[in-house]
């Protein structure tokens, strides 16, 4: 069963002479388990993409059906709802809140939810990504890597339809980058987490199982990566 | 404890400062509404002792007279906290525009955003206010304390003044539903300034928080400077200018702050420099104490003629006046003599023909009835005989006092009002019945080396009448170092006459002996004015620390959101002299902007003012130029100092970091 289902996905900025076309009738389909890896270069539209799939922006026209929901249909609130209990985000700037401990950033989703504890879940994925000396520590007494690593335990902690990760290594050194790309196979491959990695760099892409390539708001190429 | 609660908490823990200045403010807004509910509930409390539960027959006025200054007060607290405190708040939510937008993209609603704003507010209220409500409590206290001195001293000053008894006493008296309403007032004031900017922050969508990548999507419009910034400042000037431009919604607020900050402390000057004037008008040049009879008069129309008539209960007649003043004058040093006033009985017949052309051009003399007020004064026999040698007028004949004083719009204005063709007048009492005063001689201004008739308004026509009985008499002397002994001679000698046997003997016994001081009202009012200053200008100071609270507060926001700015400005080769320059005429355009807002309002509300205390006295408005450059001075002044404070705090920063930190942020 798909997951994710893009069709016809249109985003046009400005009007007139200043349209810029950034998503031109995208269609695509993300099965649960896969870890697929967006490529394109700087303009393509693949931060554009990642807006609409995750729901933050509102797309011109098409559609994006995620379990079977259509989400441009849904109220705004509706959609934060959903967001928080179906979709994981990773950013490039890890996208902390400064005030709350590594502990806490991850259990947000679920204190958003006003939802209790759930303690050895919690543990579970703090013990995962390596976190356990750090957990109650604030983003700014970190490193960039740690930083990183909270950011995933957010996105994981609701188990969410997929996690939609942009740019995660664009911040950090090599050694740092590969390690965080290794805790989201890890999650791909262990726990049958879908992902969506966006990047520009080859390199990374060619870790996921299925390289989408997009220019100038096309997918230009869809192919599945032979391991 | 919510999540929303507690990001609230956690950013107002991160940002001390800021948390302490609208600590600062939300204390002094609720400490002034408390002050003044405790003020409006002591003042009730005075006016219950004095007339009763209900106020008496007045007793709507009165309220009146409590609550519409003190709900006026109230709104122009809450107008300039809600500006003050909404920017901050707006600033706040800015600053936390990052974290506000992380939430959203993890499933924060926009009421859970909503709710993290409105929740800085209370955790705010609750340390601001009830801090607020105990310095409001020792601030009522105090001026409670201080204005009850000063009603004691007018009430001390008036007694010999005033006909019937009366006793004010001006005590603290605060209620537990007092402090209530305060801390509800000063709470709806806090809801309603984090409410606008949770709204902006709740429709603010995902991707506007988020800046993917760190880079924030500027303004796209065109932005225009200032041509005469430039040329005063130049192109740090125009930088400002431009700067100023592009966030106007920020700096609004703090324009409207030391908007507020000019315009109150003009109108307060402007206010003050009246109360001067009455005060000099009132003040009389001799050193006079008075002893003065008034008789009760019964109010009526006729149902005939349907004319106002009054009836004086207890006339004087002139064998009264004369033996008293007789009798006033045995006690020696110096020489006593009065004057009476009739105003009730007669109204005069105009006759145009003996107008003079300046009474002829003058509106108001002649009333509907075509008649005019007519005043019979009475004299003590010596002055009258002075006043008959001055005018070369026979002893026993009647003298027109040929000269009219009126107020015009705030302008005392005087003319000679008949010509000397007039050798009589008709007079008509409210029956209709017509009388003839022979006129036989004419008293201007210039006869006599004394003018004892400067009554602004009285009556257009004030004849002297030999004999003639009065409603009202006043006998005057200079008595200098004898007053004591003199007011207590001339109380014994009216007691002969018109004994007071009780409290209220105006009502009871109808009439009323007074002996004052010509000067009294003068004191009172001085001492009046003096407490209406404290209380005024206390107020203001308080009011503007608040809108000084809110300019901090702008400054800062403004200077952290834009190190980023400053940062690139200072590595392109901008001086640390030349973003001073720049800083600096940012302060002032906005201290421009709001003296130019802020100094028409300032002058506008004295001249409003103005208009209705010059249809009573002849005080006009005039443009308090210094005040105004005093005012805005004062200002300018404290704008700069916190512009330099907060210069001074960007000395240390990193160029690098800055630029980092920005990035990261």
């Amino acid at each position: 069963m798909a997951v994710l289902e893009v069709k016809d996905l249109t985003k046009i900025y400005g009007e007139g002479e200043s349209e810029v076309v950034a998503l031109d009738h995208v269609s695509f389909s993300v099965e649960k388990g896969e870890f697929v890896a967006i490529v394109g270069a700087s303009g393509s539209g693949k931060s554009t993409l990642m807006n609409q799939i995750g729901g933050i922006d509102i797309p011109t026209s098409g559609s994006v059906r995620i379990e079977g929901r259509e989400i441009t249909e849904m109220a705004e609130d509706e959609l934060a709802i959903f967001r928080r209990r179906n979709i994981g985000m990773v950013y490039q700037f890890y996208n902390l809140i400064p005030t709350l401990t590594a502990e806490e950033n991850i259990m947000l989703p679920w204190l958003l939810d006003g939802r209790k504890e759930n303690r050895k879940k919690l543990d579970e994925i703090v013990k995962a990504l390596g976190l356990e000396k750090r957990a109650k520590h604030l983003p700014a007494e970190m490193s960039g890597g740690q930083q990183q690593r909270v950011s995933i335990g957010r996105a994981l902690i609701n188990d969410p339809a997929f996690v939609l990760a942009d740019e995660p290594t664009g911040n950090l050194d090599s050694r740092t980058g590969s390690e965080i790309m290794d805790l989201l196979k890890y999650s791909n491959q262990m726990l049958r987490q879908t992902i969506l990695l966006i990047t520009h760099d080859e390199k990374t892409a060619l870790q996921a199982d299925r390289i989408i390539t997009m220019k100038d708001g096309n997918i230009i190429g869809d192919e599945v990566i032979k391991k | 404890m919510r999540i929303t609660s507690r990001l609230a908490l956690n950013q107002l823990t991160r940002n001390r400062k800021r948390t302490a200045g609208t600590i600062l403010a939300i204390t002094l807004s609720t400490a002034l509404i408390t002050a003044i509910v405790c003020f409006a509930s002591s003042g009730i409390a005075m006016l219950k002792n004095a007339l009763g539960d209900d106020f008496g027959e007045y007793g709507r006025v009165y309220s009146a007279m409590v609550f519409v200054p003190a709900a006026i007060l109230t709104c122009l607290i809450g107008f300039m906290s809600v500006t003050v405190i909404s920017n901050i708040f707006r600033a706040s939510a800015n600053d936390r525009i990052k974290e506000l937008g992380v939430l959203k993209c993890v499933g924060g609603t926009s009421k859970q955003i909503r709710k993290t704003v409105i929740s800085e507010g209370l955790w705010l209220s609750l340390a601001g206010i009830p801090s607020g409500l105990v310095l409001g409590g020792i601030l009522g206290y105090a001026g409670v304390f201080t204005a009850g001195a000063y009603i004691g001293r007018i009430v001390e000053i008036t007694r010999s003044i005033v006909m019937r008894r009366f006793d004010l006493k001006l005590e603290f008296s605060a209620s537990a539903a007092g402090f209530i309403l305060a801390a509800a007032v000063s709470l709806l004031t806090v809801l309603i300034s984090s409410l606008k900017p949770a709204k902006q922050m709740g429709r603010i969508t995902a991707v506007e928080c988020v800046s993917f990548g760190g880079c924030k999507r500027e303004k796209t419009e065109r932005i225009s400077g200032s041509r005469i910034w430039k040329a005063l400042w130049g192109v740090e000037g125009e930088l400002a200018a431009r700067n100023i431009s592009r966030n106007k919604r920020s700096f609004r607020p703090a324009v409207r702050a030391l908007s507020m900050g000019i315009c109150l402390l003009l109108s307060t000057f402007g206010i003050a420099a009246q109360l001067d004037d009455m005060e000099a008008f009132m003040k009389s040049e001799h050193n006079r104490l008075l002893v003065d009879y008034t008789s009760l008069r019964e109010e009526s129309e006729d149902a005939v003629t349907g004319r106002h008539r009054d009836t004086i209960l207890h006339p004087i007649d002139s064998v009264t006046y004369n033996e008293i003043n007789d009798k006033l004058n045995a006690f020696g040093d110096f020489e006593v003599w009065g004057i009476g006033s009739n105003r009730d009985t007669y109204y005069a017949e105009a006759d145009s023909s003996a107008f003079t052309d300046e009474a002829k051009a003058t509106e108001g003399i002649v009333s509907d009835y075509g008649d005019m007020d007519i005043d019979l004064v009475s004299l003590t026999d010596g002055l009258y005989r002075n006043i008959c040698e001055a005018t070369g007028t026979e002893y026993g004949g009647n003298i027109l006092i040929n000269t009219y004083t009126w107020n015009r719009s705030g302008r005392r204005n005087e003319i000679t009002l008949f010509t000397e063709k007039l050798d009589k007048l008709t007079l008509t009492d409210h029956n209709g019945e017509k009388t003839t005063l022979e006129i036989n001689g004419f008293l201007d201004r210039e006869d006599i080396g004394e003018w004892y008739f400067d009554y602004l308004n009285r009556a257009a026509v004030m004849v002297i009448v030999p004999d003639a009985s009065a409603r009202s008499f006043d006998w005057y002397c200079e008595p200098a170092d004898k007053e004591e002994e003199y007011i207590e001679y001339a109380r014994s000698v009216m007691d002969g006459y018109y004994p007071i046997l009780s409290d209220d003997s105006y009502a009871e016994q109808g009439y009323s002996v007074r002996i004052s001081r010509e000067d009294t009202m003068v004191k009172a009012l001085n001492v009046m004015i003096i407490l209406g200053e404290v209380l005024l200008y206390g107020f203001v100071i308080l009011l503007a620390l608040i809108g000084f609270a809110g300019f901090i507060s702008t400054v800062t926001a403004s200077i952290r959101v834009r190190s980023k700015e400053f940062a690139v400005l200072k590595s392109v080769g901008m001086t640390g002299g030349s973003l001073k320059k720049m800083l600096y005429s940012e302060s002032m355009y906005c201290t421009m902007k709001a003296a130019v807002k802020g100094g028409s309002a300032g002058i506008i509300i004295p001249l409003l003012i103005n208009l209705s205390i010059r249809n009573v006295l002849p005080v006009r408005f005039h443009l308090p130029l210094y005040m105004a450059v005093l005012s805005i001075g004062i200002v300018a002044l404290a704008v700069l100092a916190i512009t330099r404070k907060e210069i001074k705090k960007m000395k240390d920063q990193s160029l690098i970091e800055t630029i980092r930190m920005d990035s990261m942020r």
